[in-house]
């Protein structure tokens, strides 16, 4: 297998678990559009692309996981604020539980760091 | 000079990302030129793209249009359903549709029976044997016992014998030059027929049938619906799926054919009532309409009657004042009910095919 499938296996696995951090940090508080997309752009190794942010966030918006509003604003248009659902809140739980089992499984078996 | 190299950078990143979405559907497309504008907008507003460089930066890290498209094309179809998406069983919106116009639905003359049992046939979850029993269970339903009853007791099939009788003169004028004679007809009719002991029972029972068949067949299809496997699917309709369920074309089939059946068929006020109400509960018992398309279309009828209903009364009380027939008032009434509940059909019909998949 070359490398390039290894970088190929994380971007994937980055885009499957991203609307899963989108949805945990919605879940402390509700957010600007904007500022969402800031703060996950401020953890390194999470996003190399913004703009692939807002797709995400309307696919979310269309399941049902997350809600907006449209707020105005003095300077410029309305904004949209965006706010956790109850069914994203369950999706986030079974998530995060699934996650840690499957991280934990992945770093004992991987060499590097003893745990 | 700055700002202008700026503007010709976004606009030229805006319209880079304009042709790279070409490819998505319309509403998908101008709803990520909107977010990303507005992204840019704000971040301008905040302060954080005051001259070239950082205006670059910023549209580097928003990525490149194409890495953008791609996201927005995958988020469209997802390559397997979120670990935790919620459970859903297709609904019964079909059966109780069914089991409600073969039974409430059989006073609106022929098609409200009908109706129900094209739906009934069209369901998977009754079984021939039931669907035949359903059926046979009366053919016609209530609606048609209701007619044949009021047919009954007119025509018992005895005999009828009518004879002409002077009656006793009641008053004479006083100058006895005008002897008034008055003859009444008196008709007497014997039943040789059925007893009423028989026909009486046979029709009360003939009328409750089908709805004891209704609510025993639909709540064996609840039943099944429980014990099918539960698709995995997002809490709202998935991508590509129509439309159209069963409360769906109940609500537009009963309100259109009601509708049209009372401008042919010259309709009682209750009937045509009763096809508004079926209809209007299958519109908001859908969950594919809109809370305000589902008021509209209630508007658009409720209104209509109401104002029906006071001119009506108005017109009736001038013309029963000025001593005439009021008889042909129900159709005036009617009409525009009529054209109300088809109006609102093609208002939900339309609301629905709009829809993007």
């Amino acid at each position: 297998m070359e490398p390039g499938s290894a970088r190929n296996a994380l971007s994937q696995l980055r885009r499957g678990v991203l609307e899963y951090c989108v949805l945990s940090l919605l879940a402390e508080e509700e957010l600007y559009g904007f500022d969402l997309v800031r703060r996950l752009a401020n953890v390194d190794g999470m996003v190399t692309s913004e703009g692939t942010i807002y797709p995400l966030l309307s696919r979310l918006r269309r399941e049902g996981w997350v809600s907006t509003t449209w707020v105005e604003s003095d300077a410029g248009p309305p904004r949209r604020y965006y706010a956790i659902t109850e069914s994203g809140r369950r999706s986030l739980t079974v998530f995060t539980e699934e996650w840690r089992r499957f991280r934990d499984a992945v770093d004992q078996l991987l060499p590097g760091e003893p745990r | 000079m700055t700002t202008h190299t700026a503007e010709q950078l976004v606009a030229d990143y805006l319209a880079r990302l304009d042709r790279a979405a070409a490819t998505l559907p319309p509403d998908r497309r101008a709803e990520l030129l909107h977010e990303i504008r507005d992204h840019i907008e704000v971040a301008r507003a905040a302060g954080a793209a005051a001259d070239e460089a950082a205006v670059r930066t910023m549209l580097d890290r928003l990525g490149e249009p194409d890495e953008i498209v791609t996201a927005a094309r995958e988020a469209q179809a997802p390559d397997q359903p979120p670990p935790a998406a919620v459970p859903v069983r297709s609904g019964t919106g079909l059966e109780l549709a069914a089991a409600l116009l073969l039974t409430v639905g059989s006073f609106i003359p022929l098609l409200g029976w009908a109706t129900g049992a094209i739906l009934m046939w069209a369901s998977r979850r009754w079984k021939t044997r039931e669907k035949l029993v359903g059926t046979l269970v009366v053919p016609g339903g209530p609606g048609l016992i209701v007619v044949l009853a009021g047919l009954a007791t007119m025509t018992t099939g005895g005999s009828c014998d009518a004879t002409l009788r002077p009656t006793e003169d009641v008053e004479t004028s006083s100058g006895g030059s005008a002897v008034r004679e008055e003859y009444t007809t008196e008709v007497v009719c014997t039943s040789t027929g059925l007893s009423p002991w028989i026909t009486v029972p046979l029709l009360i029972a003939a009328f409750v049938a089908p709805f004891v068949v209704a609510g025993i067949l639909y709540s064996r299809a609840r039943a099944r619906a429980a014990l099918e496997p539960s698709v995995t699917r997002p809490a709202r309709p998935a991508t590509g799926t129509s439309p159209w369920g069963g409360n769906e074309i109940a609500a537009t089939l009963v309100l259109a054919l009601g509708g049209i059946a009372v401008i042919l068929f010259s309709f009682s006020i209750a009937m045509g009532a009763a096809a508004a109400v079926v209809g209007l509960v299958f519109v908001w018992a859908s969950r594919r309409w809109t809370r305000r398309e589902q008021k509209t279309a209630t508007a658009i009828v409720g209104i209509v009657v109401a104002l029906a209903a006071i001119a009506a009364s108005i017109v009736a009380l001038l013309v029963i004042r000025a001593g005439e027939d009021g008889s042909g008032l129900g159709a005036l009434f009617m009409m525009p009910v009529a054209i109300s509940m088809i109006a609102a059909a093609v208002y939900l019909a339309v609301a629905l095919n709009r829809r993007q998949a």
